[in-house]
């Protein structure tokens, strides 16, 4: 076995373990800044190995469902879906390459050597633009694609009803949104003014909810079928789009002071999961590619 | 054949599955006729050798097409199994109406199909028919 084959083998176990590492990395180093006081190690871990493990992923992400796209011919339902969610994936690599390193004041940041003097202004612009398009443009490319997906489920009659544990997960969403709605009418009612940036990213939340509904729907099918390398592939979807909704719930929570230390600490980690789980996807797509194409079947391996 | 009309039927049976697991069926019977229709002549004699040959293709032509038809299942099972999870293959594998090996695999190419495309579906299913021939022709030349 050539040793390609091996790596492309183990794809998303090498996802998986990648991601384990990182945490159980991000996790000592919360430790050690607890025990010493030094907040330079978490500020270094997030800087460097954080968003390099964000900016790697997600071009990982755009690379494999580049490659899910490939394997489909024009006019099928799931290409569809791959191409807007190869969309979505290259909008989730600028994002976090605005967010993670042009935004970032960190050697990472090529702006550091070449144009210190822009840097800030740079930088300002980049975490204003880097979370718009890796926020509601991701979002709204992502649930298209996955608007297929269903389509797809829902012609192949693997589409599975929603329980009422499902309806009441997408009430108890929906009131969340409604709430955060809420906050904003009273921001602005109060005399709050607001530039283009942050109206625009204010339909991230909805858009979320959207994408939330999507993948209980796609949750609930991956469920009735078991658990092959298709329905991992959307179940990580569906789970990376349950985290980021977690993420977004518990920066909420922070901010409102409903999530005292440590417990607060959850939210940095989450987006690194997310972000895994959003690479994760395309990986099962891929290796569900590979293996279709080379399975040796019971029979085969009879007559051999 | 004419050349025109050989290669409108190479085309069809390109793009239809079902022709296409005639087609490779026929071949299966075909390449095992031609395995029985060549005994070694400095052993036999021809009419010795027509006998052993009609007998053989007799036995073979009683023999039900249960083998093919359960390797097929198998194939579709695995793949389903392992793209779609236990259980799809579960539902699959239980159905007391479950049709025989080649509607099995009519039915389950929509599926591979949608979710794979049509170029790695067509894939999978050659690889069910291929494996499912072999294991048929390994059956018949070891039970001769």
């Amino acid at each position: 076995m050539s040793q390609s084959r091996a790596l492309e083998r183990s794809i998303p176990s090498i996802i998986i373990t990648a991601t384990c590492l990182h945490l159980a990395v991000g996790l000592a180093v919360l430790v050690l800044w607890k025990v010493t006081g030094k907040l330079s190690l978490i500020t270094a871990f997030f800087n460097y190995p954080g968003a390099l493990f964000l900016v790697g992923g997600s071009a990982a992400e755009v690379a494999l469902s580049w490659h899910c796209w490939r394997q489909f011919e024009a006019g099928e339902p799931l290409g569809k879906a791959w191409l807007w969610i190869t969309g979505a994936a290259a909008c989730h690599l600028a994002g976090s390459v605005m967010g993670q390193i042009f935004g970032a004041n960190s050697y990472l940041n090529p702006l550091v050597y070449i144009d210190p003097v822009s840097l800030r202004s740079v930088m300002e612009i980049a975490r204003k633009t880097g979370p718009l398009i890796g926020g509601p443009l991701e979002m709204a490319l992502l649930a298209r694609g996955l608007w297929y997906v269903l389509g797809v489920y829902r012609r192949s009659g693997l589409f599975s009803r929603l329980t009422r544990a499902d309806w009441l997960l997408m009430l108890g969403l929906a009131a969340y949104t409604i709430r955060e709605a809420w906050q904003v009418v009273a921001a602005l009612q109060s005399g709050k003014v607001a530039d283009a940036f942050e109206m625009i990213g204010w339909t991230s939340d909805p858009l979320l909810i959207l994408l939330l509904a999507q993948a209980i729907c796609i949750r609930r099918s991956v469920l009735s079928m078991g658990w092959g390398l298709i329905a991992r592939c959307w179940g990580a979807f569906a789970a990376a789009v349950a985290l980021t909704a977690l993420g977004d719930i518990g920066l909420w929570a922070n901010w409102s002071g409903y999530l005292p230390w440590p417990w607060n600490s959850i939210t940095w980690y989450v987006w690194f999961v997310a972000a895994a789980g959003y690479v994760l996807g395309p990986a099962y797509q891929v290796e569900a590619f590979r293996q279709a194409r080379h399975i040796v079947t019971p029979c085969l391996r009879r007559a051999a | 054949m004419p050349e025109r009309q050989r290669a409108k039927v190479d085309s069809h049976v390109r793009r239809c599955g079902r022709c296409r697991r005639q087609l490779c069926l026929m071949e299966s019977d075909v390449a095992h006729f031609l395995e029985l229709a060549t005994p070694a002549p400095e052993l036999l004699g021809v009419d010795e050798g027509l006998g052993n040959l009609l007998a053989k293709v007799r036995e073979r032509l009683a023999q039900p097409r249960k083998t093919w038809d359960a390797n097929i299942k198998a194939g579709v099972v695995a793949n389903m199994e392992l793209l779609f999870g236990s259980r799809v293959r579960e539902a699959m594998g239980n159905s007391p109406t479950q049709p025989d090996g080649a509607g099995l695999l009519s039915s389950v190419e929509p599926l591979f199909t949608a979710f794979l495309g049509r170029r790695t579906a067509e894939q999978v299913v050659n690889r069910i028919l291929a494996g499912a021939g072999e294991a048929h022709g390994a059956a018949m030349t070891s039970g001769s």
